[in-house]
This record gives C-alpha cells, sequence and structure tokens, in this order.
C-alpha cells in the first residue's frame, strides 16, 4: 500500500479551487469512462483512480483530512476514531465482493484503494452507481480447458455468496461473451435484476489447437509407417482414435477426419473437422546393417 | 421472449431525471417506448441504454447530440473487438505453424 498523489492524479496543484477540480475530474472522466472504454481493463482502473482522487478532493472535509494526514496514512491510530463513525455508513454486502474462480471488473462496486479505505474507512466512498431501479450488472471471466469447451456441462460459481449453477453450451469460443438474465445484483423498488455477463477464457491445449470448429494437431510418424503406410493411434480432445496413415506419405502433409473436431455452438450434433499435420521422424542411431540397407535403397533409387 | 415495462413517468421518479429529458430521448429516437404521449411506456430491455444515457449525460455532462453519436461508435468498437479477438484467435494457430 502507498500513498497515492490525488493532485497528481487528476494533474492539478494543491491550491486548485473546486472549480478546477471538477474540470479536470470531467475531462479525465471523459477520456477514461467505462461506457466509452468497453472491454478496457486498463481504462477502468484508470477511471478508478479518477474517481477516487475526485472522491476525496471534491468533498471539502475529506479533501481538508487528506491534505493533513494524508501522508502519515501510516498513523492510523490517529484516524481510528473517525474510521469507526464512517463505518456506520458501510454498505451491507458489497456486491461483487463475493466472486469465486474468476475475477470481477465491474465499476462503481466500490472499488477503493486500500490507502483511501485507511484514511476514510471502509465504505467511506460514495458508490458511483448506486442501485435506482434495475440492479447492476456483473461482468465475470471464466476460464475453461479447451476439453470443458467441448462439452455442454454445468458449473457452479458463487456469486455473492450465492450458489448459480449455469449450462455451458459446447463449442463456445475462447473470448466469447454470454449474458444470464437476471443473475446480476438485485433490483430496488421492485425493479428488474440486474444481468450476469461472463466471458470465456480458453487457451489452447499443449498438443491440440482450436480455429473456430476446427481441431488441429500435429503427430509424430515413424519412416517406416510414413513409406509403406499403416496405422497409428492419435490423441484427441475424447480419447484416441485410429488413423490410417496412407503408403508415401510426406512429411508436413495433411490429413482431415471429417466430423472429429471440435462441436458447433448451440447446433448439436455437429461438430468442425480434426485436422493432422504428419511430422516424419528420420530414424537415427542406425545399425550398420540398416545403414547399409539404406545404401542399397539409394543406388535401387533414380 | 416477452417481457415487463416501466412507465415513463416511474422511470423518471426512480432515476430522478425530469420529464422532458426522458421524452427527448424517445424524440431523438435513443430510445424506443410504446402507449401514447401522455402515458409511454418502455420495455425494461431499453433500460441499460437509458442508464448508459444518463450516467454520459450526467456524470460527463455530454448533451443528447453528442451521445447520439456517441453510442453507435461504442456499437462499433464492440464488433470490433470482436472481430479482432477472432481473428488473434485464428493468428495463433499461423503462428504456431510458421516456427
Amino acid at each position: 500500500m502507498n500513498f497515492i498523489d490525488y493532485y497528481e492524479v487528476l494533474g492539478i496543484n494543491k491550491n486548485a479551487t473546486n472549480d478546477d477540480i471538477k474540470k479536470a475530474y470531467r475531462k479525465l472522466a471523459r477520456k477514461y469512462h467505462p461506457d466509452l472504454n468497453p472491454n478496457d481493463k486498463t481504462a477502468h482502473q484508470k477511471f478508478q483512480q479518477i474517481n477516487e482522487a475526485n472522491e476525496v478532493l471534491s468533498d471539502p472535509e475529506k479533501r481538508k483530512k487528506y491534505d493533513q494526514y494524508g501522508k502519515d496514512w501510516k498513523h492510523a491510530e490517529a484516524f481510528e476514531e473517525a474510521r469507526k463513525q464512517q463505518g456506520q455508513h458501510q454498505y451491507a454486502g458489497s456486491a461483487g465482493s463475493g466472486y469465486q474462480g474468476f475475477t470481477e471488473e465491474d465499476m462503481g462496486e466500490g472499488g477503493f484503494s486500500s490507502f483511501f479505505e485507511s484514511l476514510f474507512g471502509q465504505g467511506a466512498g460514495r458508490r458511483a452507481g448506486q442501485t435506482k431501479y434495475r440492479g447492476q450488472d456483473y461482468h465475470a471471466e471464466l476460464q475453461l480447458t479447451l476439453q470443458q469447451a467441448s462439452s455442454t456441462h454445468q458449473q457452479t460459481l458463487t456469486i455473492n455468496g450465492k450458489n448459480v449453477r449455469i449450462t455451458i453450451p459446447a463449442g463456445i469460443e475462447n473470448g466469447q461473451k454470454i449474458k444470464l438474465k437476471n443473475y446480476g445484483s438485485p433490483g430496488v423498488n421492485g425493479g428488474p435484476n440486474g444481468d450476469l455477463y461472463i466471458t470465456f477464457s480458453i487457451p489452447d491445449d499443449a498438443h491440440i489447437k482450436r480455429h473456430g470448429n476446427d481441431l488441429y494437431t500435429t503427430v509424430d510418424l515413424d519412416l517406416y509407417t510414413a513409406i509403406l503406410g499403416g496405422e497409428v493411434t492419435v490423441n484427441t480432445l475424447n480419447g484416441k482414435v485410429k488413423v490410417k496413415v496412407k503408403p508415401e506419405t510426406q512429411n508436413g502433409s495433411k490429413i482431415k477426419l471429417t466430423g472429429k473436431g471440435f462441436p458447433v455452438y448451440k447446433k448439436e450434433g455437429v461438430f468442425g473437422n480434426f485436422l493432422i499435420t504428419w511430422s516424419i521422424k528420420i530414424p537415427v542411431n542406425l545399425s550398420d546393417k540398416e545403414k547399409s540397407l539404406f545404401e542399397e535403397l539409394s543406388k535401387l533409387k533414380h | 421472449m416477452s417481457s415487463n415495462s416501466i412507465s415513463a413517468k416511474e422511470f423518471c421518479m426512480h432515476y430522478q431525471v425530469e420529464y422532458h429529458f426522458f421524452y427527448s430521448l424517445y424524440e431523438s429516437g435513443l430510445v424506443s417506448v410504446s402507449g401514447d404521449d401522455a402515458a409511454l411506456v418502455m420495455d425494461e430491455e431499453e433500460i441499460p441504454k437509458v442508464e448508459k444515457i444518463i450516467r454520459l449525460h450526467e456524470e460527463l455532462g455530454i448533451n443528447l447530440e453528442g451521445i447520439e453519436a456517441i453510442l453507435p461508435l461504442i456499437e462499433k468498437i464492440e464488433l470490433m473487438q470482436a472481430e479482432l479477438k477472432h481473428l488473434r484467435n485464428h493468428l495463433n494457430l499461423l503462428d504456431e505453424e510458421k516456427f
């Protein structure tokens, strides 16, 4: 936890008037406001900092306290009393703090620095997006393995202490966002709940790459099978398959297993293709006999 | 999928906005509403959009003309972000192949 120079955050000097502060805040807010910077985490963080600076400097009492004690925030005892008083305004059950297994990036959900909280107490900040009628939306990120994403399955997420069971349809894409209606924070005054947005992050498997609905893998093939043809066992996402190898298979050539790829999102029973690239391994540490046989072969050719 | 609706009057009360502000949103075509002028009704599905408009207006001091220009741009950015993500997924694969 470090001291935060709120004047620097807003780009103003210590003698700034309320009007200067307001102007500086507005100017920066126009640049970094989350509504104007969709899916931009850096801008969201920056906006949070600007908001916090404005929260302190635009409030005469907070500004005074910050100017007086800000640098010495480490002497927390001095602020203990004030903190107790402020604590009464603490809101119950801060939304968005109960996520598990994924990160929450929604703005207006508290989101004050620990510096701020040590100086003014937890919950001392006005909450920007306080619910007036419709509940707030939640934004979350969920990581799935390629294998998990390849089948329709259920997952239980904990959101604000409540377990929510969601069904994830097979074939979801890396970076895809889904909306779960009504799973956001509750509405007030009879308003509807907010929605829950989940963005999926699906890293490629170590051996299997995905593009759209097609899967790609590279399989090692010994020289003899490549030349004479045969059968090899290949790992797919869901187990092994036996694949025929044509005689005289070239290094780097591909074969396509139609319908053995990734399931197509929300199209049951439809699958992409599985593409195998052969990587032929030249034998090493040849015995004298092998060497002489290869020599014989090389004389035969051409 | 049918959903609930909220009257303009009720909306303005909860969100502490002037009725004429809401009316100008309707007039400019920024929000779709039903009912007649005396009793405008809005689908609840529209609320997030109106909330966003109110934020842009109140927090950033942007007027309706500005908002009319901004909203389609944001939509465009979101579409382009989705497309970029898609292309990046593809590019990862191509990079792997080159090595």
